[in-house]
């Protein structure tokens, strides 16, 4: 009887396990979600990365220079993730997930805006709205707009040819290559690390997580193998000829499109900056 | 002539114990040689002592004429390159076609001719569809495919091998087996994989405790069940089931 | 602890991320500078994963029942080094931010200085280093890591204070935020650093040169604590004037906090750079605010309606190119 109930409850660890690794599981599959979209080939796609990525800063820098009580004047850069993703091919469904990981701390520093700022700006229909709110609003808008702006960037462009612009920017290429490594390693260490954490809790008693008192051994082996493993990297890293730096030619030329590109959304998105889209739109209907 | 010579060669651990004791051989160009062995017999140890990775106490190492010295460590290693057992370890860039390249970049080739290179080892190894792909995102079979290729990029006179056919599904390892037989250059290769071995190379050398004890041909020696069994060993799969 | 970019105004987000710039420049050239730069990429590379897959695992905390997790900083500094131990916080910073949205992309100016100037740059070469110096034993570890965590850790999270405070998007007072940031992650760092000294202490246990390596190097004097302290206490001063200067919503919170720092309620500073930097700041006030709040008088309701009225309409607008240019494709596709 007691056998039987062995099994059971190694059964239910195992349940359990599955649970906890479904956890790693899900959190690297956010950023292969990223990279499998990264590999399409739309028009947007074959925009030269440096394009897209001062894009990307102009209209992120663009966006957190309104000041705390815009929120009509912000409305229209929803085009910009709109217009993008459309074109991209990109699904939305990824995005509001990582969204939803973001918002939260937004929405907490957002709440204090409303404790705090209880001066009535407006009054619509009977409801009066304090000036906290209408921040509030702001910030939000800001977040999932900035946060929309950066995965739309790395969903449409490729990390390997992001770092390489950056080479071409003269950022040391000791520091690109470090990039790219943990870039490449996350998903081996992960593998390892969920192994290890499989391991520990099919033995162990509460399946909360690690025992605060197994963390530091645990971490320390995962850091000790995680060593012996940048030995061996470097190891093959020597044998074919690593001498500290990374050669590396441009692959793409900027073209005509990309300037293109570049020039026009920048454009628009400071005029967007300067006149107010949404007053003028709302000036023709009234 | 002789391709690769070991004569003498002495290697310690770093807690002094001898890995390698007197050990001396001669591969000759275009063969294939296994290296077999018990664990702890010392196969990896002098395959990375082989390409300057671990400092050999005394003895030579040389290839072509060429003796493996601090001086000739970037030379020798464009002539000797080494496909490692985890396949994570030598992968180490973001697409496949940046890891080919590596070696011969590393070596000042101009970028034209490296991707002549690339696209000529991807396609000799049928792997071209490969070449925009992410190492970390490649089956096991695919990544050893891929890790050949990086070391084949660099048109080395000589190949060791460590453990090529581990983690390998049937139909990858029949792969593997396919293109060691028809790499042309020399190889060592350094396995478990025994029925391997009878396949690929007409040579063996058994390693134990560190010594050669014993170099011939891998018909002779790998069906020799009372040496094997001394070795640490046991017959190929293939020859049990013939009792 | 990573901040947001929609909490940051584009002043802030470009002085810290010029900083941030200038001292990754001087890490990457400190790393080359020592002869075992080539090794130490794939370190930091394999360092960088590991980071993050630590960061995944949960564990549980005796006594509260919660979970938590690491963030690293003086674990990698005590394996290895400052320098290098930096570079790899900010690879992993970025990539945070790249691939989860986890801080904003103009806020890892802002959130590589938080979390990794001060545990690799001051917490580290200022308590770490010093006390282990003295004996490598698990005590010492134990202190070490402790109070190096914490310490480090005060010194972000001030820091996203007055960052946040800086960009005036927030409403919190900076009594509030202070009291609401620093004792929590007095207990984040109470929590990391016991973790951080079991982990140094394995590692030492299992190597010991790992340690030995990089604790050792250019000989420290002896550094007192009250000179250890009186720079703490400078550079809280410096980092709170530049960034007030900055402040232009705030004059309550931050003249609190400046009567509390540097004994003045006004920042008597004069000539010079405050100068320049007010000019900067009236220049930058050209910019239109379209805020609902508007100084003239009575236009106020009629702006806000049409401006409400324009941005239903644009989002509709928007809604309907989107799904255009969706189905456009989508027909071509079908061809």
């Amino acid at each position: 009887m007691s056998h039987i109930l062995n099994y059971i409850d190694v059964a239910h660890r195992c349940v359990k396990c599955g649970d906890e690794m479904q956890d790693f599981n899900s959190k690297i599959s956010g950023m292969s979600k990223i990279e499998e979209l990264s590999q399409n080939t739309t028009c947007i796609h074959k925009m030269h990365p440096m394009s897209k990525l001062i894009t990307t800063l102009v209209y992120v820098v663009t966006v957190i220079s309104f000041n705390r009580y815009s929120i009509t004047a912000l409305v229209p850069f929803i085009f910009y993730p709109v217009i993008l993703m459309s074109l991209s091919e990109t699904p939305y469904k990824p995005f509001f997930k990582r969204l939803l990981v973001a918002l939260p701390f937004s929405a907490m520093a957002g709440i204090s805006n409303i404790i705090f700022d209880k001066e009535i700006l407006a009054t619509i229909g009977g409801i009066s709205i304090s000036a906290g709110v209408v921040s509030f609003i702001s910030i939000i808008l800001k977040t999932i707009l900035t946060v929309f702006a950066v995965l739309i960037l790395m969903s449409t462009t490729k990390l390997t040819e992001l770092a390489f612009q950056l080479t071409r920017m003269k950022i040391p290429s000791i520091l690109v290559l470090q990039l790219t490594m943990t870039y490449r390693y996350i998903s081996v260490l992960l593998k390892e690390a969920s192994t290890m954490f499989t391991a520990y809790m099919i033995r162990s008693t509460d399946h909360k997580g690690i025992k605060f008192k197994d963390m530091g051994v645990f971490l320390g082996q995962l850091i000790l193998r995680s060593m012996d493993r940048a030995e061996r990297v470097y190891c093959a890293m020597k044998c074919r000829g690593f001498n500290g730096e990374y050669n590396r030619t441009c692959s793409k030329r900027i073209n005509l499109k990309s300037y293109v590109y570049m020039i026009g959304i920048s454009s628009l998105i400071i005029i967007f900056r300067f006149y107010n889209f949404s007053m003028l739109l709302g000036s023709l209907w009234g | 002539m002789s391709m690769i010579s070991v004569k003498d060669l002495n290697v310690s651990y770093p807690d002094g114990t001898d890995a390698i004791k007197n050990i001396s051989f001669d591969l000759q160009d275009g063969e294939s040689v296994a290296l077999v062995g018990a664990n702890g017999a010392g196969k990896s140890t002098l395959l990375l002592s082989l390409v300057g990775v671990i400092k050999h106490k005394n003895g030579t190492i040389s290839i072509d004429d060429l003796e493996l010295s601090k001086k000739t460590l970037n030379d020798f290693r464009k002539r000797i390159g080494m496909v490692f057992q985890n396949t994570d370890d030598q992968l180490f860039m973001t697409s496949v076609m940046d890891d080919v390249a590596f070696g011969p970049r590393n070596y000042g080739i101009i970028e034209t001719e490296v991707k002549k290179i690339v696209d000529e080892t991807l396609v000799s190894l049928g792997i071209m569809n490969l070449k925009y792909r992410m190492p970390h995102k490649l089956s096991g079979g695919e990544k050893r495919s891929v890790a050949l290729a990086c070391v084949l990029a660099m048109k080395p006179s000589a190949i060791l091998f460590d453990e090529p056919s581990s983690f390998l599904d049937p139909k990858a390892r029949r792969k593997m087996m396919n293109s060691l037989r028809d790499l042309k250059c020399t190889k060592l290769i350094a396995t478990h994989d025994l029925d391997m071995a009878l396949e690929v190379c007409e040579r063996t050398i058994v390693l134990k405790n560190g010594e050669i004890c014993a170099d011939g041909k891998t018909k002779d020696i790998l069906i020799n069940e009372l040496f094997m069994d001394e070795c640490g060993l046991e017959l190929p799969l293939s020859y049990q089931h013939i009792k | 602890m990573h901040m947001a970019d929609a909490l940051l105004s584009p002043a802030v987000g470009g002085v810290m991320t010029a900083i941030s710039v200038g001292t990754l420049g001087y890490s990457a050239y400190k790393v080359k500078k020592d002869d075992l730069d080539e090794k130490k990429v794939p370190i930091m590379g394999v360092m960088g994963a590991f980071v993050f897959a630590a960061q995944m695992i949960n564990f549980t905390i005796p006594g509260t029942g919660s979970s938590g997790h690491i963030g690293g900083g003086i674990m990698l500094a005590a394996l290895l080094g400052q320098y290098p131990a930096f570079l790899t916080i900010a690879a992993v910073l970025i990539i945070q931010a790249l691939f989860f949205a986890d801080g904003g992309l103009l806020a890892l100016g802002c959130n590589i200085f938080n979390m990794g100037f001060f545990s690799c740059f001051v917490a580290y070469p200022l308590i770490f280093k010093p006390i282990l110096k003295k004996g490598i034993n698990t005590k010492n570890i134990t202190i070490a890591a402790v109070l190096s965590t914490i310490i480090g850790l005060q010194f972000g999270a001030f820091s996203v204070v007055l960052e946040t405070l800086a960009s005036g998007i927030t409403e919190l007072p900076f009594k509030t935020f202070v009291a609401l940031m620093q004792p929590i992650h007095l207990a984040i760092g109470l929590v990391e650093g016991i973790i951080t000294a079991a982990v140094v202490t394995f590692v030492y246990k299992m190597r010991p040169e790992l340690l030995e390596n990089s604790v050792s190097g250019k000989a420290m004097r002896d550094i007192s604590m009250k000179k250890v302290l009186s720079v703490m206490a400078v550079l809280v001063v410096v980092v709170g004037c530049v960034l007030s200067l900055f402040a232009s919503a705030y004059p309550d919170g931050l003249e609190w906090s400046m009567e509390g720092v540097s004994g003045t309620a006004e920042l008597e500073a004069s000539g010079g750079i405050y100068d320049s930097l007010s000019a900067l700041q009236e220049k930058l006030a050209f910019l239109p605010d379209y805020s609902f709040k508007s100084d003239e008088d009575g236009s106020n309701l009629g702006t806000a309606t049409s401006g409400i009225v324009g941005a239903i309409l644009t989002l509709g607008l928007a809604g309907i190119v989107g799904v255009s240019i969706s189905a456009i494709k989508k027909k071509k596709k079908d061809k």
